[in-house]
């Protein structure tokens, strides 16, 4: 049982971090379209399943203080208290603040610490000013709109809910289609409401039954109006049927509601509106004059012994009516569907155990080098039959083997979308005015590659948002608009991934880099760098030309570490500037794959495999450079200067001067370098062997594989190389 | 669920026995049409139900509203037992006994 509780809160503790983004991204899109109602609804549901979620668990402190935010959410949802500026900003702190008691609870610390319970209390009592009693208001469903469109109906003489009275409420139901279906039975969400209170009248609807041919006997057709008298809150009444409230139309009315709320509600339901009235009046939700009054047209009466008799039973009423209008009903409710709130598309995901998916990967891996294994036999016994299934099973173990690859990928998106706070909050802290675009966030990258890249990018839009962008009397000065602009660019290149953290702000000022740079002994005074050499300077530990240190960054010991992650990923960094216009940081990353498509060389009588995302071509290496020996050169590729490294000599391979060579030419971001080598074998599938620390340092290679026959080959560092070669390109002149 | 059917000249009755549910109700709706293609008049005998759920009782709604459109008499004993319980929660009962 303890196993299965710890289970359980782990999967809360994730979840709720979820949720509590999901709070955040929903709160920032609020703060500039305060009416947009689907965020509303999404923020009070992530709310709401936080609280639900920490009862079951047992988490006392979140669900304790979950609860009073949702009710706040409650009222908010329903239009009773507008979102403004305020709220925003105390349901953000409420947020932080839930994840700080979700932190504490995974640690499990039998302490609360002093500073998180002072905030819990403050944070309680701003939440209890908005929750003071208020009076009952129309509740908000589907598409049954506030009566004024001005946020609320809130009547101030009408009298609170905690005396007793003997009015009751109004609730409208129209069960969905499917619910007999899904198991459930309107029966018990009615039986569970007598249990509540009192059903005081009750009429069942059934127009939307269509004639027996179509009548699907496991469709429910029934809706239902009722006065229920009951001294539970609204909130417990909703929740009533909280399991049905997505695909069935409910209506509640609490007692003294206003009349044009009835009237309202007559609009919005399916049937006919002089039956609906009627049936409001026989149930005593309202009287028949104020329903004629309200209404100010005339009733369509149908029967002479309606409304003057009065003795009609509401059983006669319904048989009149019957089928009539069933096609009209449906078209009715089909409507309201469709332009009601929609439920956000909640991806079918699972959630899995990571060690499992990597033991997958790992078996996958060794799939792809066992069957490259029977393949080589495979060839060699050149049996007609054989080779097709043999053929027939290497696409299998591709594809098995890619989907799985696929598995660990997930969009860039989601991590993005946390910088919105970051960019929000120094916005205001610092007097500045800043707008983050995000682009590319549907570009999917490995799932460890993420979480790893995560921290670096944040401290990159920190540094842009801090020191990069000005105040906007700054930026007004030299000509600037106000707002400065951050952009957030994910995008594929060529077998890697790109991030790019852009600003508009002042720029790099490779004066001041240099400077420091020679006061810190990093480079010589005379020592000549590039611009984009001289912005790498940036990224040295304890380096910062920043005026100020600000609590954010400034202190220098940021950018270096962010340069360390990155390397940590078989990534490069690049930046570009101009001053007073901007910085561009651009990070490239390999899409890190355990199993990669590679072409084989041979260089003597060792093999090399290079991914095959960064081959370009293969050609001939020319006679007059063959006899050369060189270990660096240059071909003619079709009129362009084509560098090239000949790995013989830069893996010391003894030579032997004067063989046939080839190139096989490779480029990473803008370069193109040829290698030269031996043999060209072709393509092949292999997994990447981490090599380990000991040869973390050797040049040029970045892992190992395992061969189908059993030879290792090495893994070429291909960035590593280009490098090389320019580098060697730009000494030599 | 059990149903059966007797017939005398024009009579027809409609017996339902046991559990009266979504699945019993595809069953039901068959027999109802047939029996309201045959007869001129149509007794729906609830008595040995022992369970009806919303399914079944929207069989019951459907049997009362078709008759009523083919101008086939119908008569349902519409209180006591499950039928009765499970009507009086919908406020049905007024339904059924209205017209014949």
């Amino acid at each position: 049982m303890d196993i299965d509780l710890s289970q359980a809160r782990q999967t809360f503790i994730t979840e709720a971090r979820e949720l509590l983004q999901a709070m955040e991204n929903s709160l920032l899109i609020l703060e500039k379209n305060p009416r947009d109602d689907d965020t509303i609804n999404t923020l009070f549901r992530s709310v709401h399943t936080i609280k639900g979620s920490s009862g079951i668990v047992g988490v006392d402190s979140v669900e304790r203080f979950a609860h009073v935010a949702e009710n706040l959410l409650s009222r908010v949802r329903d239009g009773e208290i507008p979102v403004n500026n305020a709220i925003i900003e105390l349901l953000l702190e409420c947020g932080d603040h839930i994840a700080e008691l979700v932190e504490l609870a995974a640690t499990e610390a039998k302490d609360v610490p002093q500073d998180t319970a002072g905030r819990d209390a403050v944070l309680l009592e701003r939440l209890g000013s908005y929750l003071a009693p208020s009076a009952p208001a129309v509740v908000r469903y589907g598409s049954l709109a506030a009566s004024s469109g001005d946020g609320g109906a809130l009547d101030a003489a009408g009298p609170p809910l905690k005396t007793a009275s003997t009015d009751t409420w109004h609730i409208s139901l129209r069960f969905g289609k499917d619910l007999l279906k899904s198991g459930m039975d309107p029966m018990s969400f009615l039986n569970y409401l007598s249990r509540l209170g009192d059903i005081v009248s009750i009429v069942t609807l059934f127009d939307a039954m269509p004639p027996a041919q179509e009548m699907d006997p496991e469709t429910c057709y029934l809706g239902v109006e009722m006065e229920f008298k009951s001294d539970f809150d609204k909130k417990t009444i909703e929740d009533v049927f909280e399991f049905i409230r997505d695909d069935s139309i409910i209506h509640i009315l609490p007692a003294h509601s206003r009349i044009d709320s009835y009237i309202e509600l007559i609009k919005a339901l399916p049937e006919d509106p002089a039956l609906l009235g009627e049936i409001l009046v026989k149930g005593g939700a309202l009287t028949q004059v104020e329903l004629d009054e309200a209404l100010r047209v005339q009733v369509d009466v149908r029967d002479e012994t309606a409304a003057n008799n009065g003795t009609r039973l509401i059983g006669e009423i319904l048989v009149g009516r019957g089928m009539v209008s069933h096609k009209v009903v449906d078209a009715a409710l089909e409507k309201q569907k469709q332009t009601r709130v929609n439920k956000p598309k909640e991806a079918l995901t699972i959630r899995i155990d990571a060690g499992r998916l990597d033991a997958l990967i790992n078996m996958v891996g060794e799939l792809v080098i066992a069957n490259a294994n029977i393949n080589l036999h495979v060839e060699r016994l050149k049996d007609a039959a054989l080779l097709e299934s043999a053929a027939i099973m290497m696409r299998l173990v591709e594809d098995v083997r890619d989907t799985t690859m696929r598995i660990r990928m997930v969009a860039i998106g989601e991590t993005f979308s946390r910088f919105n706070r970051v960019v929000r909050d120094i916005s205001r802290d610092f007097g500045k005015e800043i707008d983050l675009i995000i682009t590319g966030g549907d570009t999917e990258l490995d799932k460890t590659v993420i979480e790893k890249i995560a921290d670096p990018l944040m401290h990159l839009i920190r540094n842009a948002a801090d020191h990069g962008i000005e105040t906007p009397a700054e930026r007004a000065a030299v000509g600037k608009p106000a707002r400065g602009l951050i952009k957030l660019h994910a995008f594929h290149d060529a077998g890697s991934i790109v991030i790019e953290t852009s600003d508009d702000g002042r720029g790099l000022n490779r004066a001041r880099i240099i400077d420091k740079a020679v006061s810190s002994g990093l480079i010589s005074p005379g020592q000549v760098l590039t611009n984009a050499e001289a912005y790498l300077l940036i990224f040295e530990p304890g380096f910062s030309t920043a005026a100020e240190v600000t609590k954010l960054s400034g202190r220098g010991v940021g950018m270096d570490v962010v340069r360390r992650n990155i390397d940590a990923l078989r990534g490069t960094v690049a930046v570009q500037s101009v001053e007073g216009r901007g910085v561009t940081v651009s990070i490239r990353l390999p899409l890190t794959l355990a199993i990669i498509d590679g072409f084989m060389v041979r260089v003597n009588g060792s093999f090399y495999v290079v991914p095959l995302e960064m081959v370009v071509e293969c050609v001939e290496l020319p006679d007059k450079e063959r006899r050369a020996t060189r270990a660096y050169g240059y071909v003619d590729l079709r009129g362009a200067a084509l560098p090239y490294i000949r790995l013989r000599s830069f893996f010391a391979e003894p030579d032997e001067g004067d063989r046939y060579e080839s190139i096989i030419i490779v480029q990473y971001g803008e370069h193109k370098t040829g290698l030269v080598v031996d043999v060209l074998h072709g393509e092949v599938q292999t997994v990447i062997k981490s090599l380990g620390a000991a040869y973390k340092n050797v040049r040029g290679i970045s892992g190992a594989t395992i061969m189908g026959n059993g030879t290792v080959a090495l893994i070429l560092d291909v960035p590593a190389l280009v490098e090389a070669a320019v580098k060697h390109a730009e000494e030599s002149g | 669920m059990k149903i059966s059917v007797t017939k005398i000249d024009d009579r027809c009755r409609l017996k339902a026995d046991g559990e009266f549910n979504i699945y019993s109700a595809v069953d039901f709706k068959v027999q109802l049409l047939v029996s309201l293609t045959q007869c001129r008049s149509l007794e729906v005998d609830v008595s040995g139900v022992t369970e009806i759920d919303t399914a079944g009782v929207q069989m019951l709604i459907l049997a009362k509203r078709e008759a009523a459109q083919r101008a086939v008499g119908f008569r349902m004993d519409a209180h006591g037992g499950a039928v009765g319980a499970a009507l009086k929660l919908y406020n049905l009962a007024g339904f059924f006994e209205a017209g014949v």
